[in-house]
């Protein structure tokens, strides 16, 4: 097992990985079990890590699994690996439809696309807030916390035009303030 | 060289408040891309939105090599995928290191996951906008719906729902020409 293998393994989960990090955990831990032997126990500490922190969860896993198995150089490569399929795919379908710009197909496709990205944006909303929501059922106060949150957040958003860093700011300072209390 | 340099930046700090996925990157490109600097209308937010959907593999490379080149071709794609990673990458790297259990430090639980609602809640601003702008006819309202119930609901994958949009879409126009 060499830096090649690592490149082949995390490129294939970069490619067949539809449907965002969450989706893609499952082939990580294969991954991770057949490189580093890593056990489950492991493993949901490495999910617990890349969810409570920031940026792109397939990002975090991979550069995780990949310095768990060969220090920094590993973790570039994996990082490396799972990223480009994504970026080349893109690359060539922007060039596609730099190509299109008029094409009446393009506007077609594009006509059915629009309104029903609104939904599936709606969607990951809808699912990442009944993750956390869910956590927090069997506590009457954490939850009513995360509801005020999420109304607070929306209000902040469209009536207040607040910029989404500054949002997530105050959630940070409020949360870690209250986070004392409970 | 200055605008590389920037997007790179302007990527850097989207990666460090994107929590909870690809997705939440929306409502931060936005502010930061769309009204602050005004690279990119609104608009071409959506098409990026909707052509990253479609693709496998990483939603916040697609979307970080989608917008960086149309504002810079390759070299800008470049920066702007390089700069979403480095957030990442520095954390896991840092954190792995020193914390092999953080997952247990009872107050970043609490934070973190009070974050992940208030990501939520603007993914779910950026769901409204998006409406606002592409939901123009009765046809748009029934393919918004029957997306957000398909996969939150239904749990479909995200590829099929935007096969059978695509698909309703082209019928659809070329029935309202003849």
């Amino acid at each position: 097992m060499g830096y090649f293998n690592l490149f082949i393994l995390f490129s294939k989960i970069g490619l067949f990985g539809f449907g965002g990090g969450m989706a893609m955990l499952p082939f990580i831990f294969q991954g991770a079990q057949i490189l580093t032997k890593m056990s489950e126990e492991e493993f949901s500490n490495l999910v617990v890590l890349s969810q409570i922190t920031p940026g792109p969860l397939a990002i975090n896993a991979a550069t995780y699994v990949g310095f768990a198995y060969a220090g920094l150089v590993g973790a570039l490569i994996a990082t490396f690996s799972v990223s480009a399929p994504a970026f080349v795919l893109v690359l060539a379908v922007s060039k596609a439809l730099d190509k299109n710009k008029e094409s009446k197909l393009k506007e077609a496709v594009f006509n059915g696309i629009r309104p029903a990205t609104a939904g599936l944006v709606a969607a990951a909303s809808f699912i990442i807030a009944k993750g956390s929501l869910l956590a927090s059922t069997f506590n009457l106060h954490l939850f009513s916390y995360h509801i005020v949150v999420f109304l607070a957040s929306v209000v902040l958003a469209i009536r207040f035009k607040m910029s989404p860093i500054k949002i997530i700011g105050l959630v940070l300072l409020v949360s870690a303030v209250i986070s004392y209390f409970v | 060289m200055k605008k590389l340099a920037s997007l790179f930046w302007e990527f850097a700090k989207i990666g460090l408040f994107t929590i909870g996925g690809g997705l939440a990157m929306i409502p931060l490109i936005k502010e930061e891309i769309c009204v602050k600097k005004k690279w990119l209308s609104e608009e071409e937010l959506v098409d990026a939105v909707a052509v990253c959907q479609s693709l496998p593999g990483v939603i916040a490379v697609n979307m970080a090599g989608y917008v960086g080149y149309r504002l810079k071709n390759l070299s800008g794609a470049i920066f702007a995928t390089l700069g979403v990673i480095s957030p990442s990458f520095v954390i896991i790297i840092v954190l792995s290191g020193v914390l092999a259990h953080v997952g247990e430090n009872k107050h970043l639980e609490f934070v973190m996951q009070a974050l992940r609602v208030a990501s939520a809640a603007l993914i779910f601003s950026a769901a409204i906008s998006i409406g606002q702008k592409t939901v123009k006819d009765f046809f748009g309202v029934m393919l918004a719906v029957m997306s957000f119930v398909a996969v939150a609901f239904f749990k479909l994958e995200v590829y099929v729902v935007l096969l059978i949009a695509v698909l309703m879409g082209v019928m659809f126009k070329y029935k309202r020409e003849e």
